[in-house]
């Protein structure tokens, strides 16, 4: 349903992203959602927090020493919880220096970590839509369906009734996504072995997070021939599942907020235009 | 030469769902991006086929190893 295209205000749009982005759920109470705001930072901060008391802190110490400079965590999920990571890397940083044993529970406990950020990626976005719609319902229907991008890929344009781009979002990265693992024989799987390429496969949603599971811990006895492919495809089905999270998200906000959808096909003239030519 | 060929291969699934999102991202009408999806495969990969011949020219002259 298309609502008025210049709803009023309420509040900054540029402002309640960056709040969020800092602290989970600011944005929201800087619009006056204090309610909603405070369930974000619970739900954002507290599954960041499980996934840092999992791991340790020491996810960072995945990185080689010869990676270990202030702005390497930036390339990492983590980045879209800002206070967080802040926060992370204040009290934790890349450890004392010496190598000492992980915990068990940290493969798990990093993909919480991740997931928080993702998480807060998609709370900033409700935060700036949220600023711009005529009600919190709206903002709802613009942020479900890029939720469920990242649940299933393609998901979200099945929900928003783009069958066909769905399904082919959906056959193009799995394929990528199971084509990936299979030629890197589940090494993609392991944020220690691989930290960048995990940190952009990590985009292809819940897939990718119940195959760690399932597969991660898989040891590596050989040399993977293949592995170098692998990697780059299972990065590259993560990426573009973010580009396809972006179109849902514009296809959503187009429709909610009376905003022109994209195309990359030439304005047609306008009557006007016409006149004046004939003119 | 099979390590060449599943290269190739490799490379064409991944240039194809690349160019294939991207033609989708670009716009937001089923229709159009379909109609321009073969343009812009032609355009990547006769791209990529001219990257590769100026490398192979370069190879076999002033870059040659030997």
């Amino acid at each position: 349903m298309a609502l008025d295209p210049k709803p009023a205000r309420r509040g900054d749009p540029n402002v309640a992203a960056l709040l969020t982005w800092f602290l989970p759920g600011a944005g929201h109470a800087y619009l006056g959602q204090f309610g909603l705001g405070l369930a974000l930072f619970a739900l954002v901060e507290g599954l960041f927090f499980l996934g840092l008391w999992l791991s340790g802190g020491m996810t960072f110490e995945f990185l080689d020493p010869e990676l270990r400079s202030p702005l390497a965590p930036v390339l990492s999920p983590e980045i879209g919880n800002l206070g967080g990571l802040l926060w992370q890397m204040r009290n934790h940083g890349f450890g004392p220096g010496i190598v000492r044993p992980f915990p068990d529970t940290i493969a798990f406990g990093s993909m919480l970590a991740a997931l928080s950020g993702v998480l807060n990626g998609l709370t900033v976005c409700h935060a700036h839509t949220l600023a711009r719609a005529s009600s919190a319902e709206a903002a709802h229907r613009v942020l479900l369906p890029t939720a469920a991008g990242f649940v299933v890929p393609g998901l979200g344009h099945l929900t928003q009734g783009r069958r066909t781009r769905g399904l082919i979002v959906f056959a193009l990265l799995m394929s990528c996504f199971v084509l990936g693992t299979l030629l890197a024989e589940g090494s993609n799987l392991s944020r220690e072995r691989h930290f960048y390429y995990w940190a952009g496969q990590f985009g292809i949603g819940l897939p990718g997070m119940l195959a760690e599971l399932a597969f991660g811990s898989a040891r590596v006895t050989r040399d993977i021939p293949y592995v170098d492919g692998g990697l780059v495809f299972g990065c590259v089905a993560g990426l573009l599942n973010l580009l396809a999270l972006i179109d849902v998200y514009g296809f959503s906000e187009s429709q909610e907020l009376g905003l022109p959808l994209k195309s990359s096909a030439p304005e047609p003239a306008s009557a006007v235009s016409k006149v004046e030519i004939r003119l | 030469m099979t390590d060449v060929l599943v290269h190739a291969l490799l490379f064409l699934l991944m240039g194809t769902a690349i160019v294939t999102l991207g033609t989708f991202y670009s716009d937001a009408d089923d229709a159009r991006a379909r109609q321009a999806w073969p343009r812009r495969m032609l355009g990547f990969f006769g791209g990529c086929m001219l990257l590769i011949a100026v490398m192979l020219v370069c190879e076999h002259t002033f870059a040659a190893l030997g």
